[in-house]
């Protein structure tokens, strides 16, 4: 009699004689006939949103990923995220002002996440293991970095990372900030290994505009703070304002960006405005239990456990609401993430509702 | 890590395609406890919700047998699946009867409680939506004070208080009662793994939102859930043997019940009888009181009730 | 080897659930009925049956117990009288509409007010349409064979099968019944291999919602069970009859063969009938007596066969279909509407409420048939007003 597992398929039921049809009235077939996705005018979509830390902070460092990453036991990947933006996470440990700490949304609940801390503590494990970020693809371009400035340094760092190839002309890196010898030793030693190469002298600005592709400086006041590109095409001047370390930072990094989009070919752009930030308002509290920030972060325990304060704005970092919340058995679990049928999916909205970071929203059905 | 907020079984035998009303926690709560009692298992369904939502007589929405029977009989109709099966040799199957509140509170409560008070072996579980929502939304007894329905207009609401059921349940002595709500998945989750292994009459009351009879909009749904153990409307409770009460959990902030009411429709009216307000709240306040009395009375204390914020 | 015992009819019932081997039993007491589940009950316990004994809080409840445990796939057995039938009918239909082949013994009893415990048939007759197939016994070692008979032909057909036997005339009224051995009844009734059945690994709904489109089917369906249940019924019967040594049919004929008069009867009455027949007989009257077995499925062939040609025929009712007529008066005058030539056919009710039927009844009957001339639509019978 029994014809081994069952097979729940969506095959539509046909009775067209007697004897398809039982004497009891039984199911012959099962509901996944019916696809109740047609009921739906509106669509949860599973979203990337930017998180007030990540707009308030000038390098745009991607601060709910690597939160997510570090907590979910992936440390290394959380440093390289963090690295892919800040290119001196233990300088800004130091001497960031946090702008992201002000901004963050916990910090209307109880007190705002270490950010700052995190970001040291987990930047740190990158150092540690020596790791980097992946690089651009190589343009085999030449690119003269000159200067001492945090600026500099970051522009350095960036154009190596577009895929250039970086001379770094420095006398005293990173002068006039209170660093001790070991700290600037040590990101000395860093940008070297990642292959950028180091010429501890002054050079005369003709000379490079002449050898290189392009010239990234801090001896010159600077012009154009949006893209940094002066009126020679070749030349970019960055200067640190010595108000914020780590606008100082982004002014390198946009200065790079400016470089790769000239030789690349790509054209000059401005950056965009970032979008809006998921607010407080969105955030649903009742997933939250209220707990103690930690200030210092010395253990990888201190950390997790400090990141896992940590909403996630507008990031998915698999919480498993919308899943467990679907009454209609339409979102699978897949590589650790929600996959909707909307096949299915009748709109519900319960998982929009039940998602306390905004990461799914309803869009309206199309037609 | 699978998922970061729970630990629910991924185990899924509530087939897609079903025909709840969006935002249906009775097709949640089914889908969860299924989740919990696995596959040996045989469901028999009285005249309800899930008469509808299981689909077409030619069709099936879970990966278990369901036997549809009439309303008032789904204790009963329980009862004999159990026997016919041991009788069969497969009395280690779990049989469910999984009515709404009006096939328990009010016509089914005969055969409930002569199956209760004979102690049989299976779990009857009650998703209440507090009306009869399958044909309309009229009242039954577990129409809570003050709200709408087709037949409590909002001119003369409802103005008797929700049968106390879970009381009624635990003066027939069973084994095993429990409320739970799909908004604290964990909490349902752990109690019908608890109850798959107790022998004997075992019941789950489960308050189960339904967006169109509480005229709220379909997502609100497990937010109205949670917000009804949060301001103490609906407590988590387990009674064991009829005597050894548990309250699971305690939300540790005030919140009004007005939060509550506000979300739902049913209660618009309400808002301008102030008064109206207040008698629940007493009435609320009454109940928990007496529940943290039998706590008390069972563990000593009533330190050991849980109060978090987020509770699963 | 068979053994003769002296039983009333209820407990001839029970030991005819116990032949036939059920497995879970409900019940809930009822005069005049309670002396069935008493016994059953008792059997049980002292495990002379393998079978789970449900007491329930209502007739209600103990049908829906059967119709869980036959769904499950067990052979399940109800007894019940009157009130407890009436109470039970939601989930009468619920049976047959299920295709569950549940048994259960209806002791005729009168429906109240004012109350009675005495029998008569409108209780079971008022069941008529809820898909049961109905057996009407005359004895209480009939009673004892149709519950293994009801369950072979229910088991085949899908369908419920009531057994009908009157209060106290037979229900509380001892006489010698023969209880086979167990191995014969065995041979002649398997256990029950349910076609549809509710178990875990098999993921089926049973019985949800059926729309316009698919409902009309399954309605044909049981009624094309039932029609077929006709022939299953005259074929188990012989078997039955050959194995047993009983003259067993759907319907019954005594000294029908040249018989110018027939007295169409159903239940214990039938006894009386047939000594007042034979008397009848004996003082030289052409007149034969028809017993009606089977009420449903309706035996049309049977009926005509033994109808046709009659010079009259009076049909006696121990019921009433109040506005109408007795219920099998009606049913033979309908069974009967389109044979030539015409037999006219006269309806009596009698015997309500357990009121005695006797011989004496039965032979003015028999005058009153030969007098009346035109059809009267209802002729009571000993209405004492």
């Amino acid at each position: 009699m029994d014809k081994g597992p069952i097979e729940f398929t969506d095959k539509v039921v046909k009775i067209s004689s007697e004897k398809d049809l039982p004497e009891a009235p039984i199911s012959q077939g099962f509901t996944l006939t019916n696809k109740t996705g047609s009921w739906r005018n509106v669509r949860p979509v599973l979203t990337e949103q930017n998180a007030p830390c990540q707009n308030a902070c000038p390098l745009k460092v991607w601060v709910q990923s690597f939160i997510d990453l570090l907590t979910r036991g992936m440390p290394e990947k959380a440093a390289l995220e963090i690295l892919k933006n800040n290119p001196f996470p233990l300088l800004t440990r130091k001497l960031c002002k946090a702008k992201c700490e002000i901004a963050c949304n916990r910090r209307k609940y109880d007190a705002p996440i270490s950010i700052r801390e995190l970001e040291g503590f987990v930047g740190n494990i990158g150092y540690e293991k020596g790791i980097f970020p992946e690089r651009g693809e190589v343009l085999n371009k030449k690119v003269a970095v000159l200067g001492n400035s945090e600026s500099v340094m970051s522009a350095a760092y960036f154009s190596f990372l577009y895929g250039m190839d970086v001379d770094l002309y420095t006398t005293n890196p990173f002068e006039g900030l209170e660093l001790t010898k070991e700290e600037i030793e040590r990101e000395k030693r860093r940008l070297q290994d990642m292959g950028i190469k180091i010429i501890s002298k002054e050079a005369p600005l003709d000379e490079l505009l002449n050898d290189y592709d392009a010239v990234i400086t801090d001896t010159k006041e600077v012009e154009n703070k949006l893209t940094f590109q002066t009126d020679n095409e070749k030349l970019y001047v960055v200067k640190p304002e010595r108000k914020d370390f780590s606008r100082d930072l982004y002014f390198g990094k946009r200065a790079a960006k400016s470089v790769y989009q000239y030789l690349s070919g790509e054209g000059i752009q401005k950056d965009p405005p970032p979008p809006r930030s998921v607010s407080f308002n969105n955030i649903v509290l009742d997933y939250f239990e209220p707990a103690e920030r930690i200030d210092k972060i010395n253990t990888m325990e201190d950390a997790i456990k400090e990141g896992n304060r940590c909403f996630s704005c507008g990031h998915c970092n698999s919480c498993g609401n919308c899943y467990v919340f679907c009454p209609d058995a339409a979102i699978s679990w897949e590589n650790n993430l929600p996959v909707i049928n909307y096949d299915y999916c009748k709109g519900c909205g319960i998982c929009v509702n039940e998602c306390p970071r905004n990461v799914l929203v309803l869009v309206p059905e199309r037609g | 890590m699978i998922m970061r907020n729970w630990t629910v079984p991924m185990e899924e035998n509530l087939l897609k395609g079903h025909v709840a009303c969006q935002g249906c926690l009775g097709a949640l709560s089914m889908r969860l406890m299924l989740k919990g009692l696995g596959t040996n298992v045989a469901v028999v369904i009285p005249a309800c919700c899930w008469t509808i939502i299981s689909g077409d007589v030619l069709y099936h929405a879970l990966k278990v047998p369901v036997f549809h029977t009439a309303f008032e009989t789904a204790a009963i109709t329980a009862t004999g699946v159990k026997a016919g099966l041991t009788m069969r040799g497969k009395g280690d199957t779990t049989v469910l009867a999984w009515a709404g509140d009006g096939g328990t509170f009010d016509i089914g409560l005969q055969a409930i409680s002569g199956a209760a008070e004979r102690n049989e072996d299976i779990i009857y579980a009650v998703y209440d939506n507090e009306a009869y929502m399958n044909t309309g939304i009229q009242r039954s007894s577990a129409t809570p004070y003050g709200a709408w329905t087709t037949t409590t207009p909002a001119k003369r609401p409802e103005d008797k208080p929700k049968k106390d059921i879970v009381e009624i349940l635990a003066a027939h002595r069973v084994p095993y009662v429990a409320t739970v709500t799909p908004a604290y998945p964990e909490d349902f989750l752990r109690k019908v793994e608890k109850a798959k292994k107790i022998k004997g009459f075992r019941f789950f009351h489960i308050l189960s939102p339904c967006p169109p009879g509480w005229k709220m909009p379909s997502d609100y749904s497990v937010q109205a859930a949670r917000l009804a153990v949060q301001t103490k409307v609906f407590p988590l409770l387990e009674i064991e043997n009829g005597e050894k009460y548990t309250i699971n959990y305690e939300y540790p902030k005030d919140v009004p019940l007005e939060e509550y009411l506000k979300l739902q429709g049913r209660f618009k009216h309400l808002f301008k009888t102030p008064e109206k307000i207040e008698h629940i709240k007493e009435q609320v306040k009454k109940r928990w009181d007496y529940l943290l009395m039998r706590h008390k009375l069972t563990h000593g204390t009533t330190d050991n009730i849980v109060r978090k914020v987020f509770y699963k | 080897m068979s053994l003769k015992k002296v039983l009333t009819g209820n407990h001839a019932v029970s030991y005819g659930a116990t032949s036939a081997r059920v497995q879970v039993i409900s019940a809930y007491p009822i005069t005049p009925q309670t002396t069935i589940v008493e016994l059953l009950s008792e059997i049980v316990a002292e495990g002379k049956l393998d079978a789970i004994f449900v007491n329930v809080e209502s007739e209600h409840s103990a049908m829906s117990a059967c119709i869980g445990a036959s769904a499950a796939g067990a052979r399940a057995f109800t007894a019940t009288s009157a009130q407890g039938l009436a109470l039970m009918h939601e989930m009468l239909h619920w049976a047959a509409g299920a295709r569950l082949p549940i048994v259960m013994a209806n002791v005729n009893r009168a429906m109240a007010p004012p109350w009675s415990i005495w029998t008569d048939q409108n209780d079971s007759l008022a069941q008529r349409d809820t898909g049961w197939m109905q057996f009407y016994t005359e004895s209480n070692q009939e009673a004892y064979d149709y519950v293994i008979l009801a369950y072979k032909v229910a088991e085949q057909v899908l369908l419920p099968t009531m057994l009908v036997l009157d209060a106290f005339v037979l229900s509380h009224t001892s006489e010698p019944v023969e209880i086979y051995d167990q191995e014969k009844v065995d041979e002649f009734l398997p256990p029950y291999e349910p076609k549809f059945v509710i178990e875990p690994g098999k993921p089926l709904g049973y019985g949800a919602l059926a729309k316009p489109d698919t409902y009309m089917e399954f309605r044909y369906k049981m009624q094309r069970s039932m029609e077929r249940a006709v022939k299953v019924i005259e074929e188990e019967t012989k078997k039955f009859n050959d194995m047993f040594n009983r003259n067993y049919g759907l319907v019954e004929p005594y000294m029908m063969d040249d018989a110018d008069y027939v007295i169409v009867t159903s239940g214990a009455m039938t006894s009386t009938a047939r000594a007042a027949v034979h008397e009848l007989r004996e003082e030289g009257n052409k007149v034969g007596l028809l017993k009606m077995k089977t009420f449903r499925p309706f035996p049309f062939e049977k009926v005509r066969e033994y109808l046709s040609g009659r010079k009259k025929v009076a049909v006696l009712d121990r019921n009433i279909s109040f506005g109408h007529h007795g219920i099998f008066y009606e049913e033979i005058k309908s069974a009967m509407y389109q044979v030539e030539p015409k037999v006219p056919i006269h309806g009596y009710i009698l015997g309500l409420g357990g009121r005695d039927v006797t011989k004496k009844d039965i032979k003015e009957i028999y005058e009153d048939l030969q007098k009346r001339e035109e059809l009267s639509e209802i002729v009571w019978k000993g209405v004492k007003l």
